[in-house]
């Protein structure tokens, strides 16, 4: 009961203190540790983990891959990139929103971390977005959800994880979850679609642009495309691994703005590398703060009693696979949702398998219901930093937006259960 | 006084941002230079323990400099509804809680160090010594406290538009 | 419900690796054991994959009491265990079964000072560590600037033997393997099965056996202190078991998965010569000299402990062969 004693208490603080939520974190994690285990240990873990969670390698990818988009964004790659977009796609009601959560969808296929998916995207995409007169919300929701992708289509850090717990394949799990990411991606488009329905406002269409000049405007996409294709063109002939691929990033974005673009300023260089320290300082400290509250969480034994829960139900089988998805969307609202994933896989994972659920399919179901835990309130890491980048989109606005997309991660996992093929199909292929 | 300090501090912090700009630009340059040798066929065996190390002063240095600009995002939901006194006495609480959480978490950090250093821990695959990245890890906490207790400090005045 | 007449005693056990992997599997047999003999008198949680305490702050978290229990290995901490670290040296431990159980021995007579601080509940290593790449690697000249993966001693050891040795953590090597990025793994064999290492590595030079990682299982001093006699006894007398079982498993593990991989993915296994292995051992003397030099300087009877290990480990090789 303690765990749930913490939760409430780390609620207040954040809702009624309004302490910045990455410090709320750590301080309750760090009184509940007290209480649970002793000061000694509550001391021992903030110092010891601070250390490790700032020094690990893993998590170097978030400043480089914000460095990258910084550059992008201080040199104007991106600019001219969403110009051509505009001209493309701008006409149709919520065009740009659109286009974002493909540009999300592609960045994802380079990066395995929704985090720096979403610090990278808000970045490139959002002041562009606030230019054409977007909805906040709607402008803020489509990135956060957007960049959870990053970790839905491969590479994934939440599939590498699900695969060296499992002994899973993890070249099948990447090709299972990119339909999946691919029918998220679409569903999301025809969100923003069904929202601009409702709300015209919100993503105002452009003017009508003839074909011919659509063509001439296309080339402002080059420079941002070929980045990609030096990324990813690096990244498919074993060049680099994707960890790697953040540096790489940064180190391309800079040679095009300073080659191809040649609008990149000292100051501009100056600016991108202060925002980039800005972003990454608030990111990690959120995951500092994740972490120790997670660490609490799991001496108070909330978790297993939750996973303990399940696994007594006398339900027919899909009930329980309906169960444990409610769980896994529970747990990811107050939890770091790799962290529950650690906990709950040893249970979990024979129970699917003995139900007769394919691992695979199992595997990529998890994906899409840890991803939803980074946008759900309270602790929804993606939305913070969509919401922490840019100053003027309260927390609040970001939550608004990201509700509309909610039904977008359910009918995927419906779909998922329906027809397993959309995971199954593409591991089938390959040996 | 409070100005003082607060114009201090703001120096302070410009000068370790400064150092957190040279690491990360330090922390891409290694990455990328390894891929580069490996690529070529001498890989640098240890570079990924000096990507993490780089990390960490790229994470750490900026702690006091995104608090003055106020870059550690908090929940908003009440936020409008708050008197302005409420408000100084929410903000003066959170200030002095969190300045004392640093300090103990520099605190910690330091000792960290200077555990790992007494017992002469290396890194496990360049063998080095690593406690001193870990000292400005505890030092930057340190002035994240610092930046906190001046806040707090401003608190105390009364602020515009308030009896 | 009926209570046990005593009352429990409940004891947090982490542990840093996967559920799956065996540093975990022996945990749960652990558990398991210590339950039944003390028949429910002790209870013991268990926290797989890091949840509660990661490898490299297990010893700092276990004094702190943030669990009573940890498992790491020694082998991530160069220097700290000098006693132990003579398993780790390149002197061909033929399983771990035998490794786990010479290193065991090591322990108990020389009672290390750096693991004075804990109550040490078991000790055991991982079997020797071996090569799987993409191509065939029959000597020392196809290894010449190849670029494998291994970690801490690993890569130094690769490193004497003329192999581009790149570091890389864990978690990254999958990824890596799949694209290329690195041409093969050098560790424990079972994780041809486990990582499924088998589908990008088709070779395995299964005999060089180069090193072992130990691991150390610890409780924090005052717990133990504070438990009944019987069941310190319990504990005490299941230590060496342990170790020996824990070998065992891992052994059989390797052998399922080298089965594993030659059926399913049609890996092929080499063994090289005995001559071939004495030009592998030849290059790798001076790091065992470093060492023995290292820990004199120390002021601990290197040459002695040395001397111990290898008697031991023909002493245990005979006892456990293969
Ligand atoms: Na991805
Ligand atoms: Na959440």
């Amino acid at each position: 009961m303690i765990g749930l004693t913490g939760i409430f208490l780390l609620l207040g603080v954040m809702i009624f203190l309004q302490m910045p939520v990455g410090f709320s974190m750590a301080l309750v994690g760090f009184f509940g540790l007290w209480y649970v285990t002793g000061i000694n240990s509550a001391l021992s873990t903030i110092g010891t983990e601070t250390w490790s969670i700032f020094s690990s390698y893993g998590l170097t990818v978030i400043p480089l891959f914000i460095l990258m988009g910084t550059i992008c964004f201080h040199s104007g790659v991106n600019k001219s990139l969403y110009e051509t977009a505009y001209k493309w796609f701008g006409r149709t009601r919520g065009g740009i929103a659109m286009a974002t959560v493909m540009a999300c969808a592609g960045f994802a296929a380079i990066c395995g971390s929704n985090n720096a998916t979403a610090a990278t995207m808000t970045t490139v995409a959002l002041p562009e977005m606030k230019k054409y007169n977007y909805d906040k919300a709607l402008s803020a929701g489509s990135i956060a959800c957007g960049s959870t992708l990053g970790v839905v289509i491969p590479p994934s850090v939440v599939l590498i994880v699900y695969g060296i717990q499992t002994g899973q394949s993890i070249g099948k799990l990447f090709w299972g979850s990119t339909l999946p990411g691919i029918l998220m991606a679409v569903l999301f488009v025809l969100t923003i679609y069904l929202v601009c329905v409702k709300h015209p406002e919100w993503g105002p269409g452009g003017p009508k642009v003839r074909l011919i000049d659509k063509i001439k405007a296309t080339p402002g996409m080059a420079e941002m495309f070929i980045l990609f294709g030096l990324v990813m063109g690096g990244l498919y002939t074993g060049a680099y691994t994707p960890t790697e691929a953040g540096a790489a990033g940064a180190f391309f974005a800079l040679l095009i703005a300073g080659t191809i673009r040649r609008k990149l300023t000292w100051k501009g260089f100056v600016s991108s590398i202060t925002d980039a320290l800005k972003v990454t300082c608030m990111v990690i400290v959120i995951i500092w703060g994740a972490v120790i509250f997670g660490r609490f969480l799991t001496i108070s034994r909330l978790p297993f009693l939750a996973v303990d829960f399940v696994s007594t139900l006398h339900v027919p089988p899909y009930m329980i696979m309906v169960c444990i998805l409610l769980i896994y969307a529970i747990a990811g609202m107050v939890m770091d949702a790799l962290g529950f994933l650690l906990i709950s896989i040893p249970i979990f994972y024979p129970m699917a398998i003995n139900l007769g659920y394919d691992p695979v399919w199992f595997g990529c179901i998890l994906t899409v219901v840890t991803t939803l835990g980074a946008i759900t309130p309270p602790v929804g890491i993606c939305a913070y930093v969509v919401s922490g980048m840019a100053p003027d989109i309260p927390l609040s606005t970001v939550f608004k937006g990201v509700f509309w997309f909610i039904p977008a991660y359910a009918i995927t996992m419906g779909m998922m259960i329906l027809f397993p093929q959309i995971a199954l199909f593409l591991p089938s292929l390959v040996r | 006084m409070i100005i003082g300090l607060d114009k201090f501090s703001n120096n302070l912090n410009r000068w370790f941002n400064w150092f957190g700009g040279i690491a990360l630009v330090g922390l891409t340059g290694i990455a990328c230079a390894n891929m580069l040798m490996r690529i070529l066929g001498s890989p640098f065996k240890g570079a990924y323990e000096l990507v993490g190390f780089f990390g960490a002063l790229v994470v750490a240095l900026p702690l006091g400099y995104a608090q003055v600009n106020r870059s550690h995002i908090s929940v908003d939901i009440l936020g409008r509804r708050y008197s302005a006194k409420t408000k100084r006495f929410v903000n003066a609480f959170n200030s002095l809680v969190c300045m004392a959480f640093f300090v103990l978490v520099a605190w910690q950090s330091g000792g960290y160090a200077t555990a790992i250093w007494k017992r002469g821990e290396t890194s496990e695959t360049l063998r080095i010594i690593y406690h001193p990245f870990v000292y400005v890890v505890a030092l930057c906490c340190l002035l994240l406290a610092f930046v906190l207790l001046i806040d707090f400090l401003k608190t105390l005045r009364p602020q515009k538009g308030e009896k | 419900l009926t209570a046990p007449a005593q009352a429990q005693i409940k004891l947090s056990y982490a542990n840093f690796p996967p559920a799956p992997t065996f540093p975990c599997v022996q945990m749960e047999r652990w558990k398991t054991e210590i339950e039944k003999r003390t028949a429910g008198k002790v209870k013991i949680d268990t926290y797989p994959g890091g949840t509660l305490l990661g490898a490299k702050n297990m010893f700092d978290g276990v004094a702190a009491g943030t669990a009573d229990i940890g498992s790491t290995a020694t082998s991530y901490f160069p220097g700290m265990f000098p006693i132990v670290e003579f398993v780790d040296l390149p002197v061909g431990w033929p399983s771990a079964t035998v490794a786990s159980a010479v290193l065991s021995e090591l322990v108990e007579k020389y009672k290390p000072k750096e693991l004075e601080k804990f109550k040490v509940l078991t000790m055991f290593t991982c079997p020797p560590a071996n090569i799987m790449s993409m191509k065939p690697i029959l000597g020392l000249e196809d290894l010449k600037g190849y670029a494998l993966r291994a970690s801490g001693t690993g890569a130094k050891i690769l490193g004497l033997l003329g192999a581009a040795a790149v570091g890389m953590p864990q978690s990254d090597v999958p990824e890596a393997i799949q694209k290329g990025v690195i041409k093969g793994n050098v560790s424990s064999l079972e994780v041809m099965k486990d990582f499924k290492y088998a589908e990008y590595c088709r070779h395995v030079t299964s005999n060089v056996n180069l090193f072992v990682v130990s691991f150390a299982v610890v409780m924090n001093q005052k717990k133990w202190d504070s438990l009944p006699a019987d069941v310190k006894k319990t504990m005490d007398d299941i230590r060496m078991d342990q170790a020996i079982w824990t070998g065992r498993y891992v052994d059989n593990h390797v052998k399922e998965s080298m089965k594993w991989s030659e059926q399913t993915h049609n890996v092929q296994v080499y063994k090289l010569s005995p001559k071939e292995i004495s030009r592998w051992d030849a290059l790798l003397k001076p790091m065992i000299d470093t060492h023995l030099k290292d820990v004199e300087a120390k002021g601990l009877p290197a040459k002695a402990i040395l001397d111990d290990t290898l008697k031991l480990k023909e002493k245990y090789s005979k006892q456990f062969p293969d």
